[in-house]
């Protein structure tokens, strides 16, 4: 069984985790159980809203954004996610109630998704996983932090200049309305940004 | 150089449809069936006097390889209902075990530490021989990265009766990828679904010769 499993979509997970934390046999062995293989399909729902988040989810291949639409109908995006990161509503998750935000799939997503119940069992009968889980929280406290900061202090072509260093694998593959979402500005302004960027950023001759 | 084999695709859906396709463009003929004449019909207008529209029993019969690009479970029902005409065919199985969910996604339909290539194999028609292949890239990619020039993407395969290799070759390389054995059907689970090996896994996209031969050693 380890042998076949070993092949699988798991094997990024648990290098992404033994980085951090070197994970015995045993410990590899729970996140074979528990860690489940989903699929989706570019623009099916992970989560949405009204829902309770139940999983945890890690991704192996893809991208899956948060966010909550107003009542303009207005699309707000909350993260973005990619390979080796984590994406959840927390809240919805722990407090089993209803989630404000839709999770989806920008590509077609491979995730690995662990219940609260088998997160629980984890940290009870191997707290290392207390102790990964805790760090990986508390990164994800910090990248909201600053995100959080950068939104009420920073101007929208300082917020994209971090965009372009925090995810130049994702300029790419996404577009500019996903980006837009997420800097929290229109595709027009987006737009306008960009174009006064790249006549600035033209080699003058001399 | 001996003459190519025979080779059937039945079931004319999205992979069906690529696969066909990729052959026709591979200067390949072909036989197409799915479970109306007329949906092979249609699709041998677009694709030329290479792709010949058959019924399913006259391409079973014409064929000796069937490529089955039907689902895991039509597979198994296709084996019975064909298992004595299926004898001494090669059949191609490009088949995922997953099917939608209740919630949004796709997930295994089988034991995660099961393919469907291993189950398939022992539910085989007797004297039948069974390769997985042509499965372990998504429908868009198996149509966008074939052809690719300078340097073709791999299409892994899996075999245990290695006499028909060069068979499978022969499909891979006139469907526009080069071919890359695994090993055994035993090893399929690396090339369906949430394996090392699938685009829809921990690989994520085509890859070249060079790249494939990296991660095939590295497991
Ligand atoms: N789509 C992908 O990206 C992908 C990638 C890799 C592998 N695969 C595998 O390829 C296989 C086909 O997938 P698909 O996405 O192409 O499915 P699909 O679009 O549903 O196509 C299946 C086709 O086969 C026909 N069919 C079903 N049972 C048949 C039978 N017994 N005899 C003849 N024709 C039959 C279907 O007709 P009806 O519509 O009338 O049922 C349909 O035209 C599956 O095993 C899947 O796991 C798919």
């Amino acid at each position: 069984m380890k042998e076949t499993l070993s092949h699988t979509s798991i094997e990024p997970l648990l290098e992404h985790l033994t980085k951090s934390f070197p994970l015995n046999e045993k410990e590899k062995e729970l996140v074979r159980e528990k860690f489940h293989s989903r699929l989706f399909r570019k623009r099916q729902f992970v989560l949405q809203e009204g829902d309770v988040c139940t999983q945890f989810n890690f991704i192996v291949r893809g991208c899956l954004r948060s966010y909550k639409i107003d009542e303009k109908g207005n699309v707000h995006i909350l993260q973005l996610a990619a390979e080796n990161n984590w994406i959840n509503d927390l809240g919805s998750f722990h407090h089993v109630k209803p989630s404000a935000l839709n999770i989806d799939a920008l590509e077609d997503t491979v995730v690995l998704q662990i219940s609260r119940d088998d997160l629980i069992s984890l940290y009870i009968n191997a707290p290392k996983f207390d102790r990964i889980f805790r760090v990986l929280i508390e990164n994800g406290f910090i990248h909201l932090q600053e995100r959080l900061l950068q939104n009420i202090s920073s101007t929208a072509e300082e917020r994209y200049q971090s965009f372009l260093d925090l995810y130049p694998h994702l300029i790419n593959r996404l577009s500019q309305v996903q980006i837009a979402a997420f800097l929290g500005v229109t595709p027009e302004f987006l737009s306008r940004l960009r174009n006064i960027r790249s006549k600035s950023a033209k080699p003058t001759k001399s | 150089m001996t003459q190519k084999s025979k080779v059937a695709v039945i079931g004319l859906g999205s992979i069906g449809t690529v696969v066909a396709t990729n052959l026709v463009k591979g200067n390949r003929t072909v036989i197409i069936a799915d479970r109306t004449l007329e949906k092979a019909t249609e699709l041998s207008k677009k694709l030329g006097s290479l792709a010949q529209p058959a019924t399913i029993a006259a391409a079973v019969k014409e064929a000796e390889i069937i490529v089955l690009t039907i689902w895991f479970d039509g597979i198994k029902e296709f084996f019975k209902t064909y298992a004595t005409e299926l004898q001494g065919k090669i059949i191609v199985d490009p088949s995922n075990p997953i099917a939608p969910d209740e919630k949004g996604g796709f997930k295994k339909i089988i034991d995660k530490d099961q393919s469907s290539g291993l189950v398939l194999s022992e539910l085989l028609p007797e004297g039948a021989k069974l390769a997985k292949a042509l499965g372990t890239l998504g429908a868009a990619s198996l149509a966008n990265a074939a052809f690719r020039q300078p340097e073709k993407a791999v299409e892994f395969y899996a075999t245990d009766d290695t006499s028909i290799n060069d068979q499978i070759e022969g499909l891979i390389r006139d469907n526009g990828f080069e071919p890359v054995r695994i090993g055994g059907i035993d090893k399929s689970i690396r090339i369906e679904v949430f394996g090392d090996l699938h685009e829809f896994g921990a690989l994520g996209n085509p890859v070249t010769l060079s790249k494939a031969k990296q991660v095939v050693a590295a497991a």
